[in-house]
């Protein structure tokens, strides 16, 4: 009965899409223009460039602003109009064109008008030819990306300051850079039935579980979006079925290295055409907690920031709900000093601690929402309403208490520590202060435990979502406790892939 | 289906948070009576309790204030009910500090009144129990008294050695041991001020002596709690003070059928001030001075009022059952008892 | 993916450490004398003993088919009389968890905050641990390794903070009680060895070294509980005489700088505990459910299980009668032998007869 009242929140994901039958390219170049031209519809970016030569009338498609159009001339057309050709015909013509005219690099062969459409959208340039069913795509790409920059999301002290970007073949091309090793593959597969996305399954051959790499492709194909705009569609497919955590079993990164690293642990990371932010799974809770900058630090430093983190996210998630129970049916907790500021300021303030602490924390989100999507000569401006109202105001005015604001102010720094967790804190912290304010230290920790068997009972790809901590392992403990120097660390066993022999 | 489902679940998460009676029996703390102390005193049949509460709006953050409520009842309970019901306030014991009993009542009965902080549930174990040399109501009305100034006079025990304290839970199971006589410590009002007098020891509920300074360090040198207590030690007419450290002591006891004899030892560290230049007591005049107080001391409590504050009786029961089982006459016991008291300090 | 469950020995003997703990912790004046808790030290070592061997029959079921629970061998043995077995087993756990949420409720409304409904706290109690059965064994096996460890910081720090309170001279001669009072404790801790008829339910789940396990959970839970007698009695002497419940008082007293008072933190860990053992035990009751009703059941029966627990123990609280018989030791006693020691035996030997039987059978034939 659980079961069915949850499914009512999650809709079915389990059947594999569909796909249409392919229509192959016509002999005719006049009525696969034609064609192409009826599809569009008229669409004022897709041009066609007619090239005639002694053998045969060709066609070159392309989509406006997705070319070279400098390459394009160079690479392609100039050599087309400029070369004396053989007496060949039809597919026999395209060959030569392919081998001995045409100067680009990439040049694939294409039959269907699926394919066609693929790949002139994707910015390369299709030439047919007359009375050859099978066309030609040049690799002659020339439309305006971001360049690779550090991602603002994932910064760090030491390290790498490049991140992925939005077209993938460069995302594929960082990744690459990194790990020089034939064994590290990198697969395509093409989703959503209106955008047609291409994503890319990168991976090392050799240590990946396969299991996992045939459940993925699974469920990647049970993807039932027509619109796949960024990797976050994706995450809900690629999660276990009836999944109703607020922790995500699916990782992301913004940065190279650091998905290079996972790909090196047998994971698999998804790169999403379109998307700077690649997938990695399986993903593990502990993970949360590690970054690049940890490997890259002295150990006894990277293991105190790790504690330091764990205790960010304890006191994020907790210190307004125990402040709340403590205040409100514990006060014995509180010394004697500390007591005596909490009854003042309350008795000061109209509201009751617990509503006094929710109003906060929305007032907080609406700021911290405010603040992301603001431009950015304003972001002062709400930084400083946001100090002086909330901050010294509102304190003053007797709305809400010091010690209420001292409580949130440290718990809202907290969860900036860990900010790969904080959508699930952002919430959990909201019921804890709700289960503290109704039950006190019994709220607290029952919805404790029920968030602790809900996150034991997560598996990401049949990996336990708390490995290597419940199940422990205590290999596994030399990056969780702490974090064990290189020396130690080399010695590779991964928790998700293949093992390794040392 | 599933809307009906998802309409019954916030159905019924809403009226279950609305009929929780958690939401509705919790109180802000502002809405309590923080009792800090609790005086009782006995006069009349009938108890009278002075309240040390905290006030939070005549004092502020930096200075607390707090205020006395007084009321009688027929026990401690109707006169706690009697004393917060002036302020209309639930009361909340768990920043209590401690209960201070009247002269009256620690000579009539000093253990019935601290059966209710004993069960009740927010009361705490660890509350200092101190008795006083007038009424309750005398010494936490004194001008200059504050709920955490008196508290703190417990630390006199650590810090001179002048007196012994006890928490609520060691006093009721001292009470409770037929041979254990509770001891805790006495206050006194000078010059408008709360200060420490001595030590009271108890025997079958009433108070039985009151111990001075030196007394109550001869006590705590014997059962080894003397660190950091300071004496003063005479010598050819000329004063000069020690402090204690690392005080252990022992204590070796053995029976026959009328008499107790036990052999205290005691070892630690002295250091001496004063006089140190051209001369000064040596080892010598320091263990007779520690001596000389121990005995002073059991002379005192043990022998002549009978009352075990060394804690024989618990060290027969531990180390000679059978015999402590069959004591019938404790009293005669103490009464004909025989200490040794060897010391050995080293001096500084 | 194919779900098999799989707990891992130690995960299992962590659950039912952590059960078993959590009795001893509710030691209380509605269970026994608490002033003859010092007695108890006398009869841990018996017990030990007594446990050990207790753990055998089921141990050797085990052995005979690792696949198979013990209600599973009930109906292997006993054909269809087998439900017999389950209904035995599920009244047990009913049990269990029936005496276990009622001295939770006593304990709350006569302890702590008189003015919390019991009902709404047991409520609260239930669901959560209603949704950790629903999760599986699994979820709730990992989740009690990390109480486990929140339960450690806990005792560590307790006993590092009573140890300077420890009188040594509240400690009496042990062994000076007469044999029938030594016997009498036995009793009283193996009939809370509510663990073994649990691991007939659950060794068939587990992988790894199960003697081992069982060796090191009876010695660890044995240990444990030897030094919250020796910090309890040593603290609070005869004080413990005055108290319902010593283990909240001396939680109370435990403390160390501006840290004092903190009854209500020792209180969210030992509930912690408890959720653990009340979680496990619902799953253990809807397996027999389960086992009894068939796949009918297995979606609802954990629900059910969680409102019967719910409403007996509510009906329980307020009844003195079913009080005294639920807390009636004897009782205990004899229901944990039978399910954990002689129907096992019992289902042994009637598995040995059969064999025999069988073998003579063929034999003549």
């Amino acid at each position: 009965m659980i079961e069915k009242f949850m499914n009512a929140f999650v809709p079915d994901k389990k059947k594999p899409v569909e796909k249409l039958p392919e229509r192959k390219l016509e002999k005719s170049l006049d009525k696969n223009i034609e064609y192409m031209k009826l599809l569009f519809d008229g669409s004022a970016d897709f041009t066609v460039k007619y090239v005639n030569t002694a053998n045969a009338r060709c066609a070159v498609l392309t989509m406006e602003g997705m070319v070279n159009k400098e390459t394009l001339a160079v690479s392609v057309i100039n050599p087309i109009v400029q070369s004396v050709y053989p007496i060949i015909y039809g597919s026999e013509f395209l060959r030569y064109l392919e081998k001995n005219v045409l100067s680009a690099s990439e040049q694939v062969e294409i039959e269907t008008v699926d394919k066609v459409l693929t790949l002139i959208m994707s910015g390369f340039a299709v030439l047919l030819v007359d009375k050859c069913s099978v066309g030609l795509a040049v690799g002659v790409q020339g439309f305006s990306f971001r360049s690779v920059s550090e991602p603002e999301t994932e910064v760090v002290q030491k390290g790498s300051r490049e991140g992925f970007v939005e077209p993938l073949r460069i995302n594929m091309s960082l990744l690459r850079r990194r790990i020089k090793n034939p064994r590290m593959k990198f697969e395509t597969l093409t989703i959503g039935t209106v955008s047609k996305t291409d994503i890319c399954l990168c991976y090392l051959n050799d240590i990946v579980s396969q299991d996992i790499l045939q459940e993925l492709k699974k469920r990647l194909s049970c993807v039932d979006i027509d619109t796949v705009l960024a990797s976050g569609y994706l995450v809900p497919y690629l999660q276990e079925e009836n999944d109703h955590s607020l922790f995500s079993t699916v990782g992301s990164s913004e940065r190279p290295d650091t998905v290079c690293g996972k790909i090196n642990e047998g994971r698999i990371a998804i790169l999403m055409d379109g998307t700077p932010l690649a997938l990695i799974v399986p993903y593990l809770f502990v993970e949360s907690f590690q970054t690049m900058e940890d490997y890259s630090n002295r150990p006894y430093f990277a293991t105190f920031t790790r504690w330091l983190k764990y205790l960010a996210f304890v006191v994020s998630m907790l210190a307004p709900g125990i402040y709340v129970a403590v205040a409100t049916f514990n006060p014995e907790l509180f010394p004697v000093q500390i007591l005596t500021r909490v009854v003042t300021s309350i008795g000061d303030t109209p509201f009751s601690i617990t509503t006094e602490v929710l109003l906060i924390h929305f007032v907080y989100e609406i700021m911290r929402e405010a603040g992301l999507r603001l431009p950015r000569p304003l972001g002062h401006a709400v930084s400083i309403i946001g100090g002086l109202v909330i901050g010294e105001t509102a304190v003053n005015a007797g709305l809400i208490g010091a010690p209420t604001l001292m409580v949130v102010a440290l718990t809202a720094i907290s969860s900036y520590v860990i900010p790969n967790l904080y959508p699930p804190i952002a919430i959990l912290r909201l019921l804890f202060i709700v289960a503290g304010g109704f039950f006190g230290i019994w709220g607290i920790v029952l919805l404790f435990c029920v968030v602790l068997v809900n996150v034991c009972s997560k598996k990401s790809f049949n990996v336990p979502f708390m490995s290597p901590i419940a199940p422990f392992s205590m290999f596994g403990m030399r990056d969780v406790l702490i974090r064990a120097g290189w020396r130690t660390l080399a010695k590779k066993r991964n928790l998700v892939g293949k093992q390794k022999s040392d | 289906m599933k809307r009906t489902f998802k309409l019954m679940a916030v159905f019924i998460c809403v009226v279950s948070m609305l009929s929780f009676t958690g939401c509705k029996s919790n109180k802000q703390l502002n809405e309590r009576l923080i009792i800090q102390g609790v005086g009782i005193d006995y006069t009349d049949n009938q108890y009278n309790v002075t309240l040390m509460c905290m006030d939070t709006v005549q004092g502020d953050e930096q200075a607390p204030a707090h205020t006395i409520l007084s009321a009688t009842g027929d026990t401690v309970l109707d006169g706690v009910t009697n004393a917060i019901s002036k302020k209309g306030q639930e009361p909340l014991y768990s920043h209590n500090l401690f209960i201070l009993l009247g002269d009256a009542i620690a000579k009539n009965d000093a253990i019935t009144p601290l059966n209710f902080f004993v069960e009740y549930y927010e009361t705490r174990p660890t509350v200092y129990v101190f008795v006083g040399d007038t009424s309750a109501n005398a010494i936490l009305t004194a001008k200059t008294a504050t709920p955490q100034g008196i508290a703190n006079l417990a630390q006199t025990q650590y810090t001179s050695g002048r007196t012994i304290t006890a928490q609520l839970y060691k006093f009721i199971e001292d009470s409770m041991s037929k041979t254990q006589s509770p001891v805790t410590t006495q206050l006194t009002v000078k010059n408008d001020e709360v200060q420490v007098s001595g030590t009271v020891v108890f025997k079958d509920k009433r108070l039985a002596v009151t111990l001075d300074n030196e007394e109550s360090l001869g006590v705590l040198l014997a059962t080894g709690k003397g660190n950091l207590s300071t004496a003063v030690v005479e010598l050819e007419g000329q004063s000069q003070s020690f402090t204690l450290s690392n005080v252990k002591s022992s204590i070796e006891v053995s029976s026959t059928d009328d008499q107790l004899i036990y052999t205290v030892n005691v070892t630690g560290k002295a250091d001496l001030y004063e006089g140190r230049i051209g001369g000064g007591a040596g080892k010598g005049e320091v263990d007779n001075k520690i001596r000389w107080l121990i005995q002073k001391a059991v002379t005192r409590t043990v022998n002549q009022y009978k009352t075990d504050v060394l804690s024989m009786g618990k060290l027969l029961r531990q180390k000679n059952y059978e015999f402590y089982n069959n004591i019938t006459d404790w009293d005669k016991l103490l009464k004909n008892s025989r200490a040794n008291v060897v010391v050995d300090i080293s001096v500084e | 993916m194919k779900k098999t469950i799989s707990v891992s020995v130690s995960q299992l003997f962590i659950m039912l450490f952590l059960s078993r703990i959590i009795a001893y912790v509710t030691f209380s004046t509605y269970i026994a004398d608490v002033s003859q808790m010092w007695g108890n030290m006398a009869s841990l070592p018996l017990s030990l003993i007594i446990t050990l061997l207790m753990t055998v029959p089921v141990y050797m079921l085990y052995k005979q088919d690792k696949k198979r629970t013990i209600t599973d061998n009930g109906y292997e043995v006993l054909g269809r009389l087998g439900f017999v077995v389950a209904v035995v087993y599920g009244l047990y756990f009913l049990w269990v968890l029936v005496y276990t949420l009622t001295l939770f409720n006593l304990f709350v409304t006569n302890l702590l905050n008189p003015t919390i409904s019991a009902f709404v706290l047991s409520l609260a109690v239930v669901i959560a641990a209603v949704y950790g059965a629903y999760k599986g064994i699994e979820a709730i096996s990992r989740a009690s390794t990390i109480v486990l460890v929140i339960v450690l910081v806990a005792v560590i720090f307790m006993v590092c903070t009573l140890l300077p309170r420890v009188d040594s001279l509240n400690y009496t001669p042990v062994f000076l009680r007469s044999g029938g009072d030594i016997w009498q404790s036995t009793l009283f801790m193996i009939g809370r060895n509510s663990a073994i008829p649990a691991m007939g339910m659950l060794l068939p789940f587990v992988n790894g070294r199960v003697k081992k396990g069982i060796c090191l959970w009876a010695f660890f839970s044995y240990l444990c509980i030897g030094l919250l007698i020796l910090l309890i009695v040593g603290v609070l002497g005869d004080y413990i005489s005055t108290q319902v419940f010593p283990m909240y008082t001396v939680t109370s007293i435990a403390g160390v700088g501006v840290l004092e008072r903190l009854d209500g933190v020792f209180l969210g860990v030992w509930t912690a505990g408890m959720f653990i053992k009340i979680s496990l035990f619902i799953y253990l009751l809807s397996m027999c459910v389960k086992r009894i009703f068939g796949d009918l059941a297995s979606r609802v029966s954990i629900l059910l299980c969680g409102a019967l627990v719910l409403g007996v123990s509510t009906l329980t609280s307020v009844q003195d009668s079913w009080l005294g018989i639920l807390f009636n030791s004897n009782v205990t006693v004899w229901l944990t032998l039978i399910t954990g020691v002689l129907l096992p035996l019992l289902l042994l030997c009637i598995r040995l007869i059969k064999k025999k039987v069988g073998a003579r059978h063929e034999k003549d034939i």
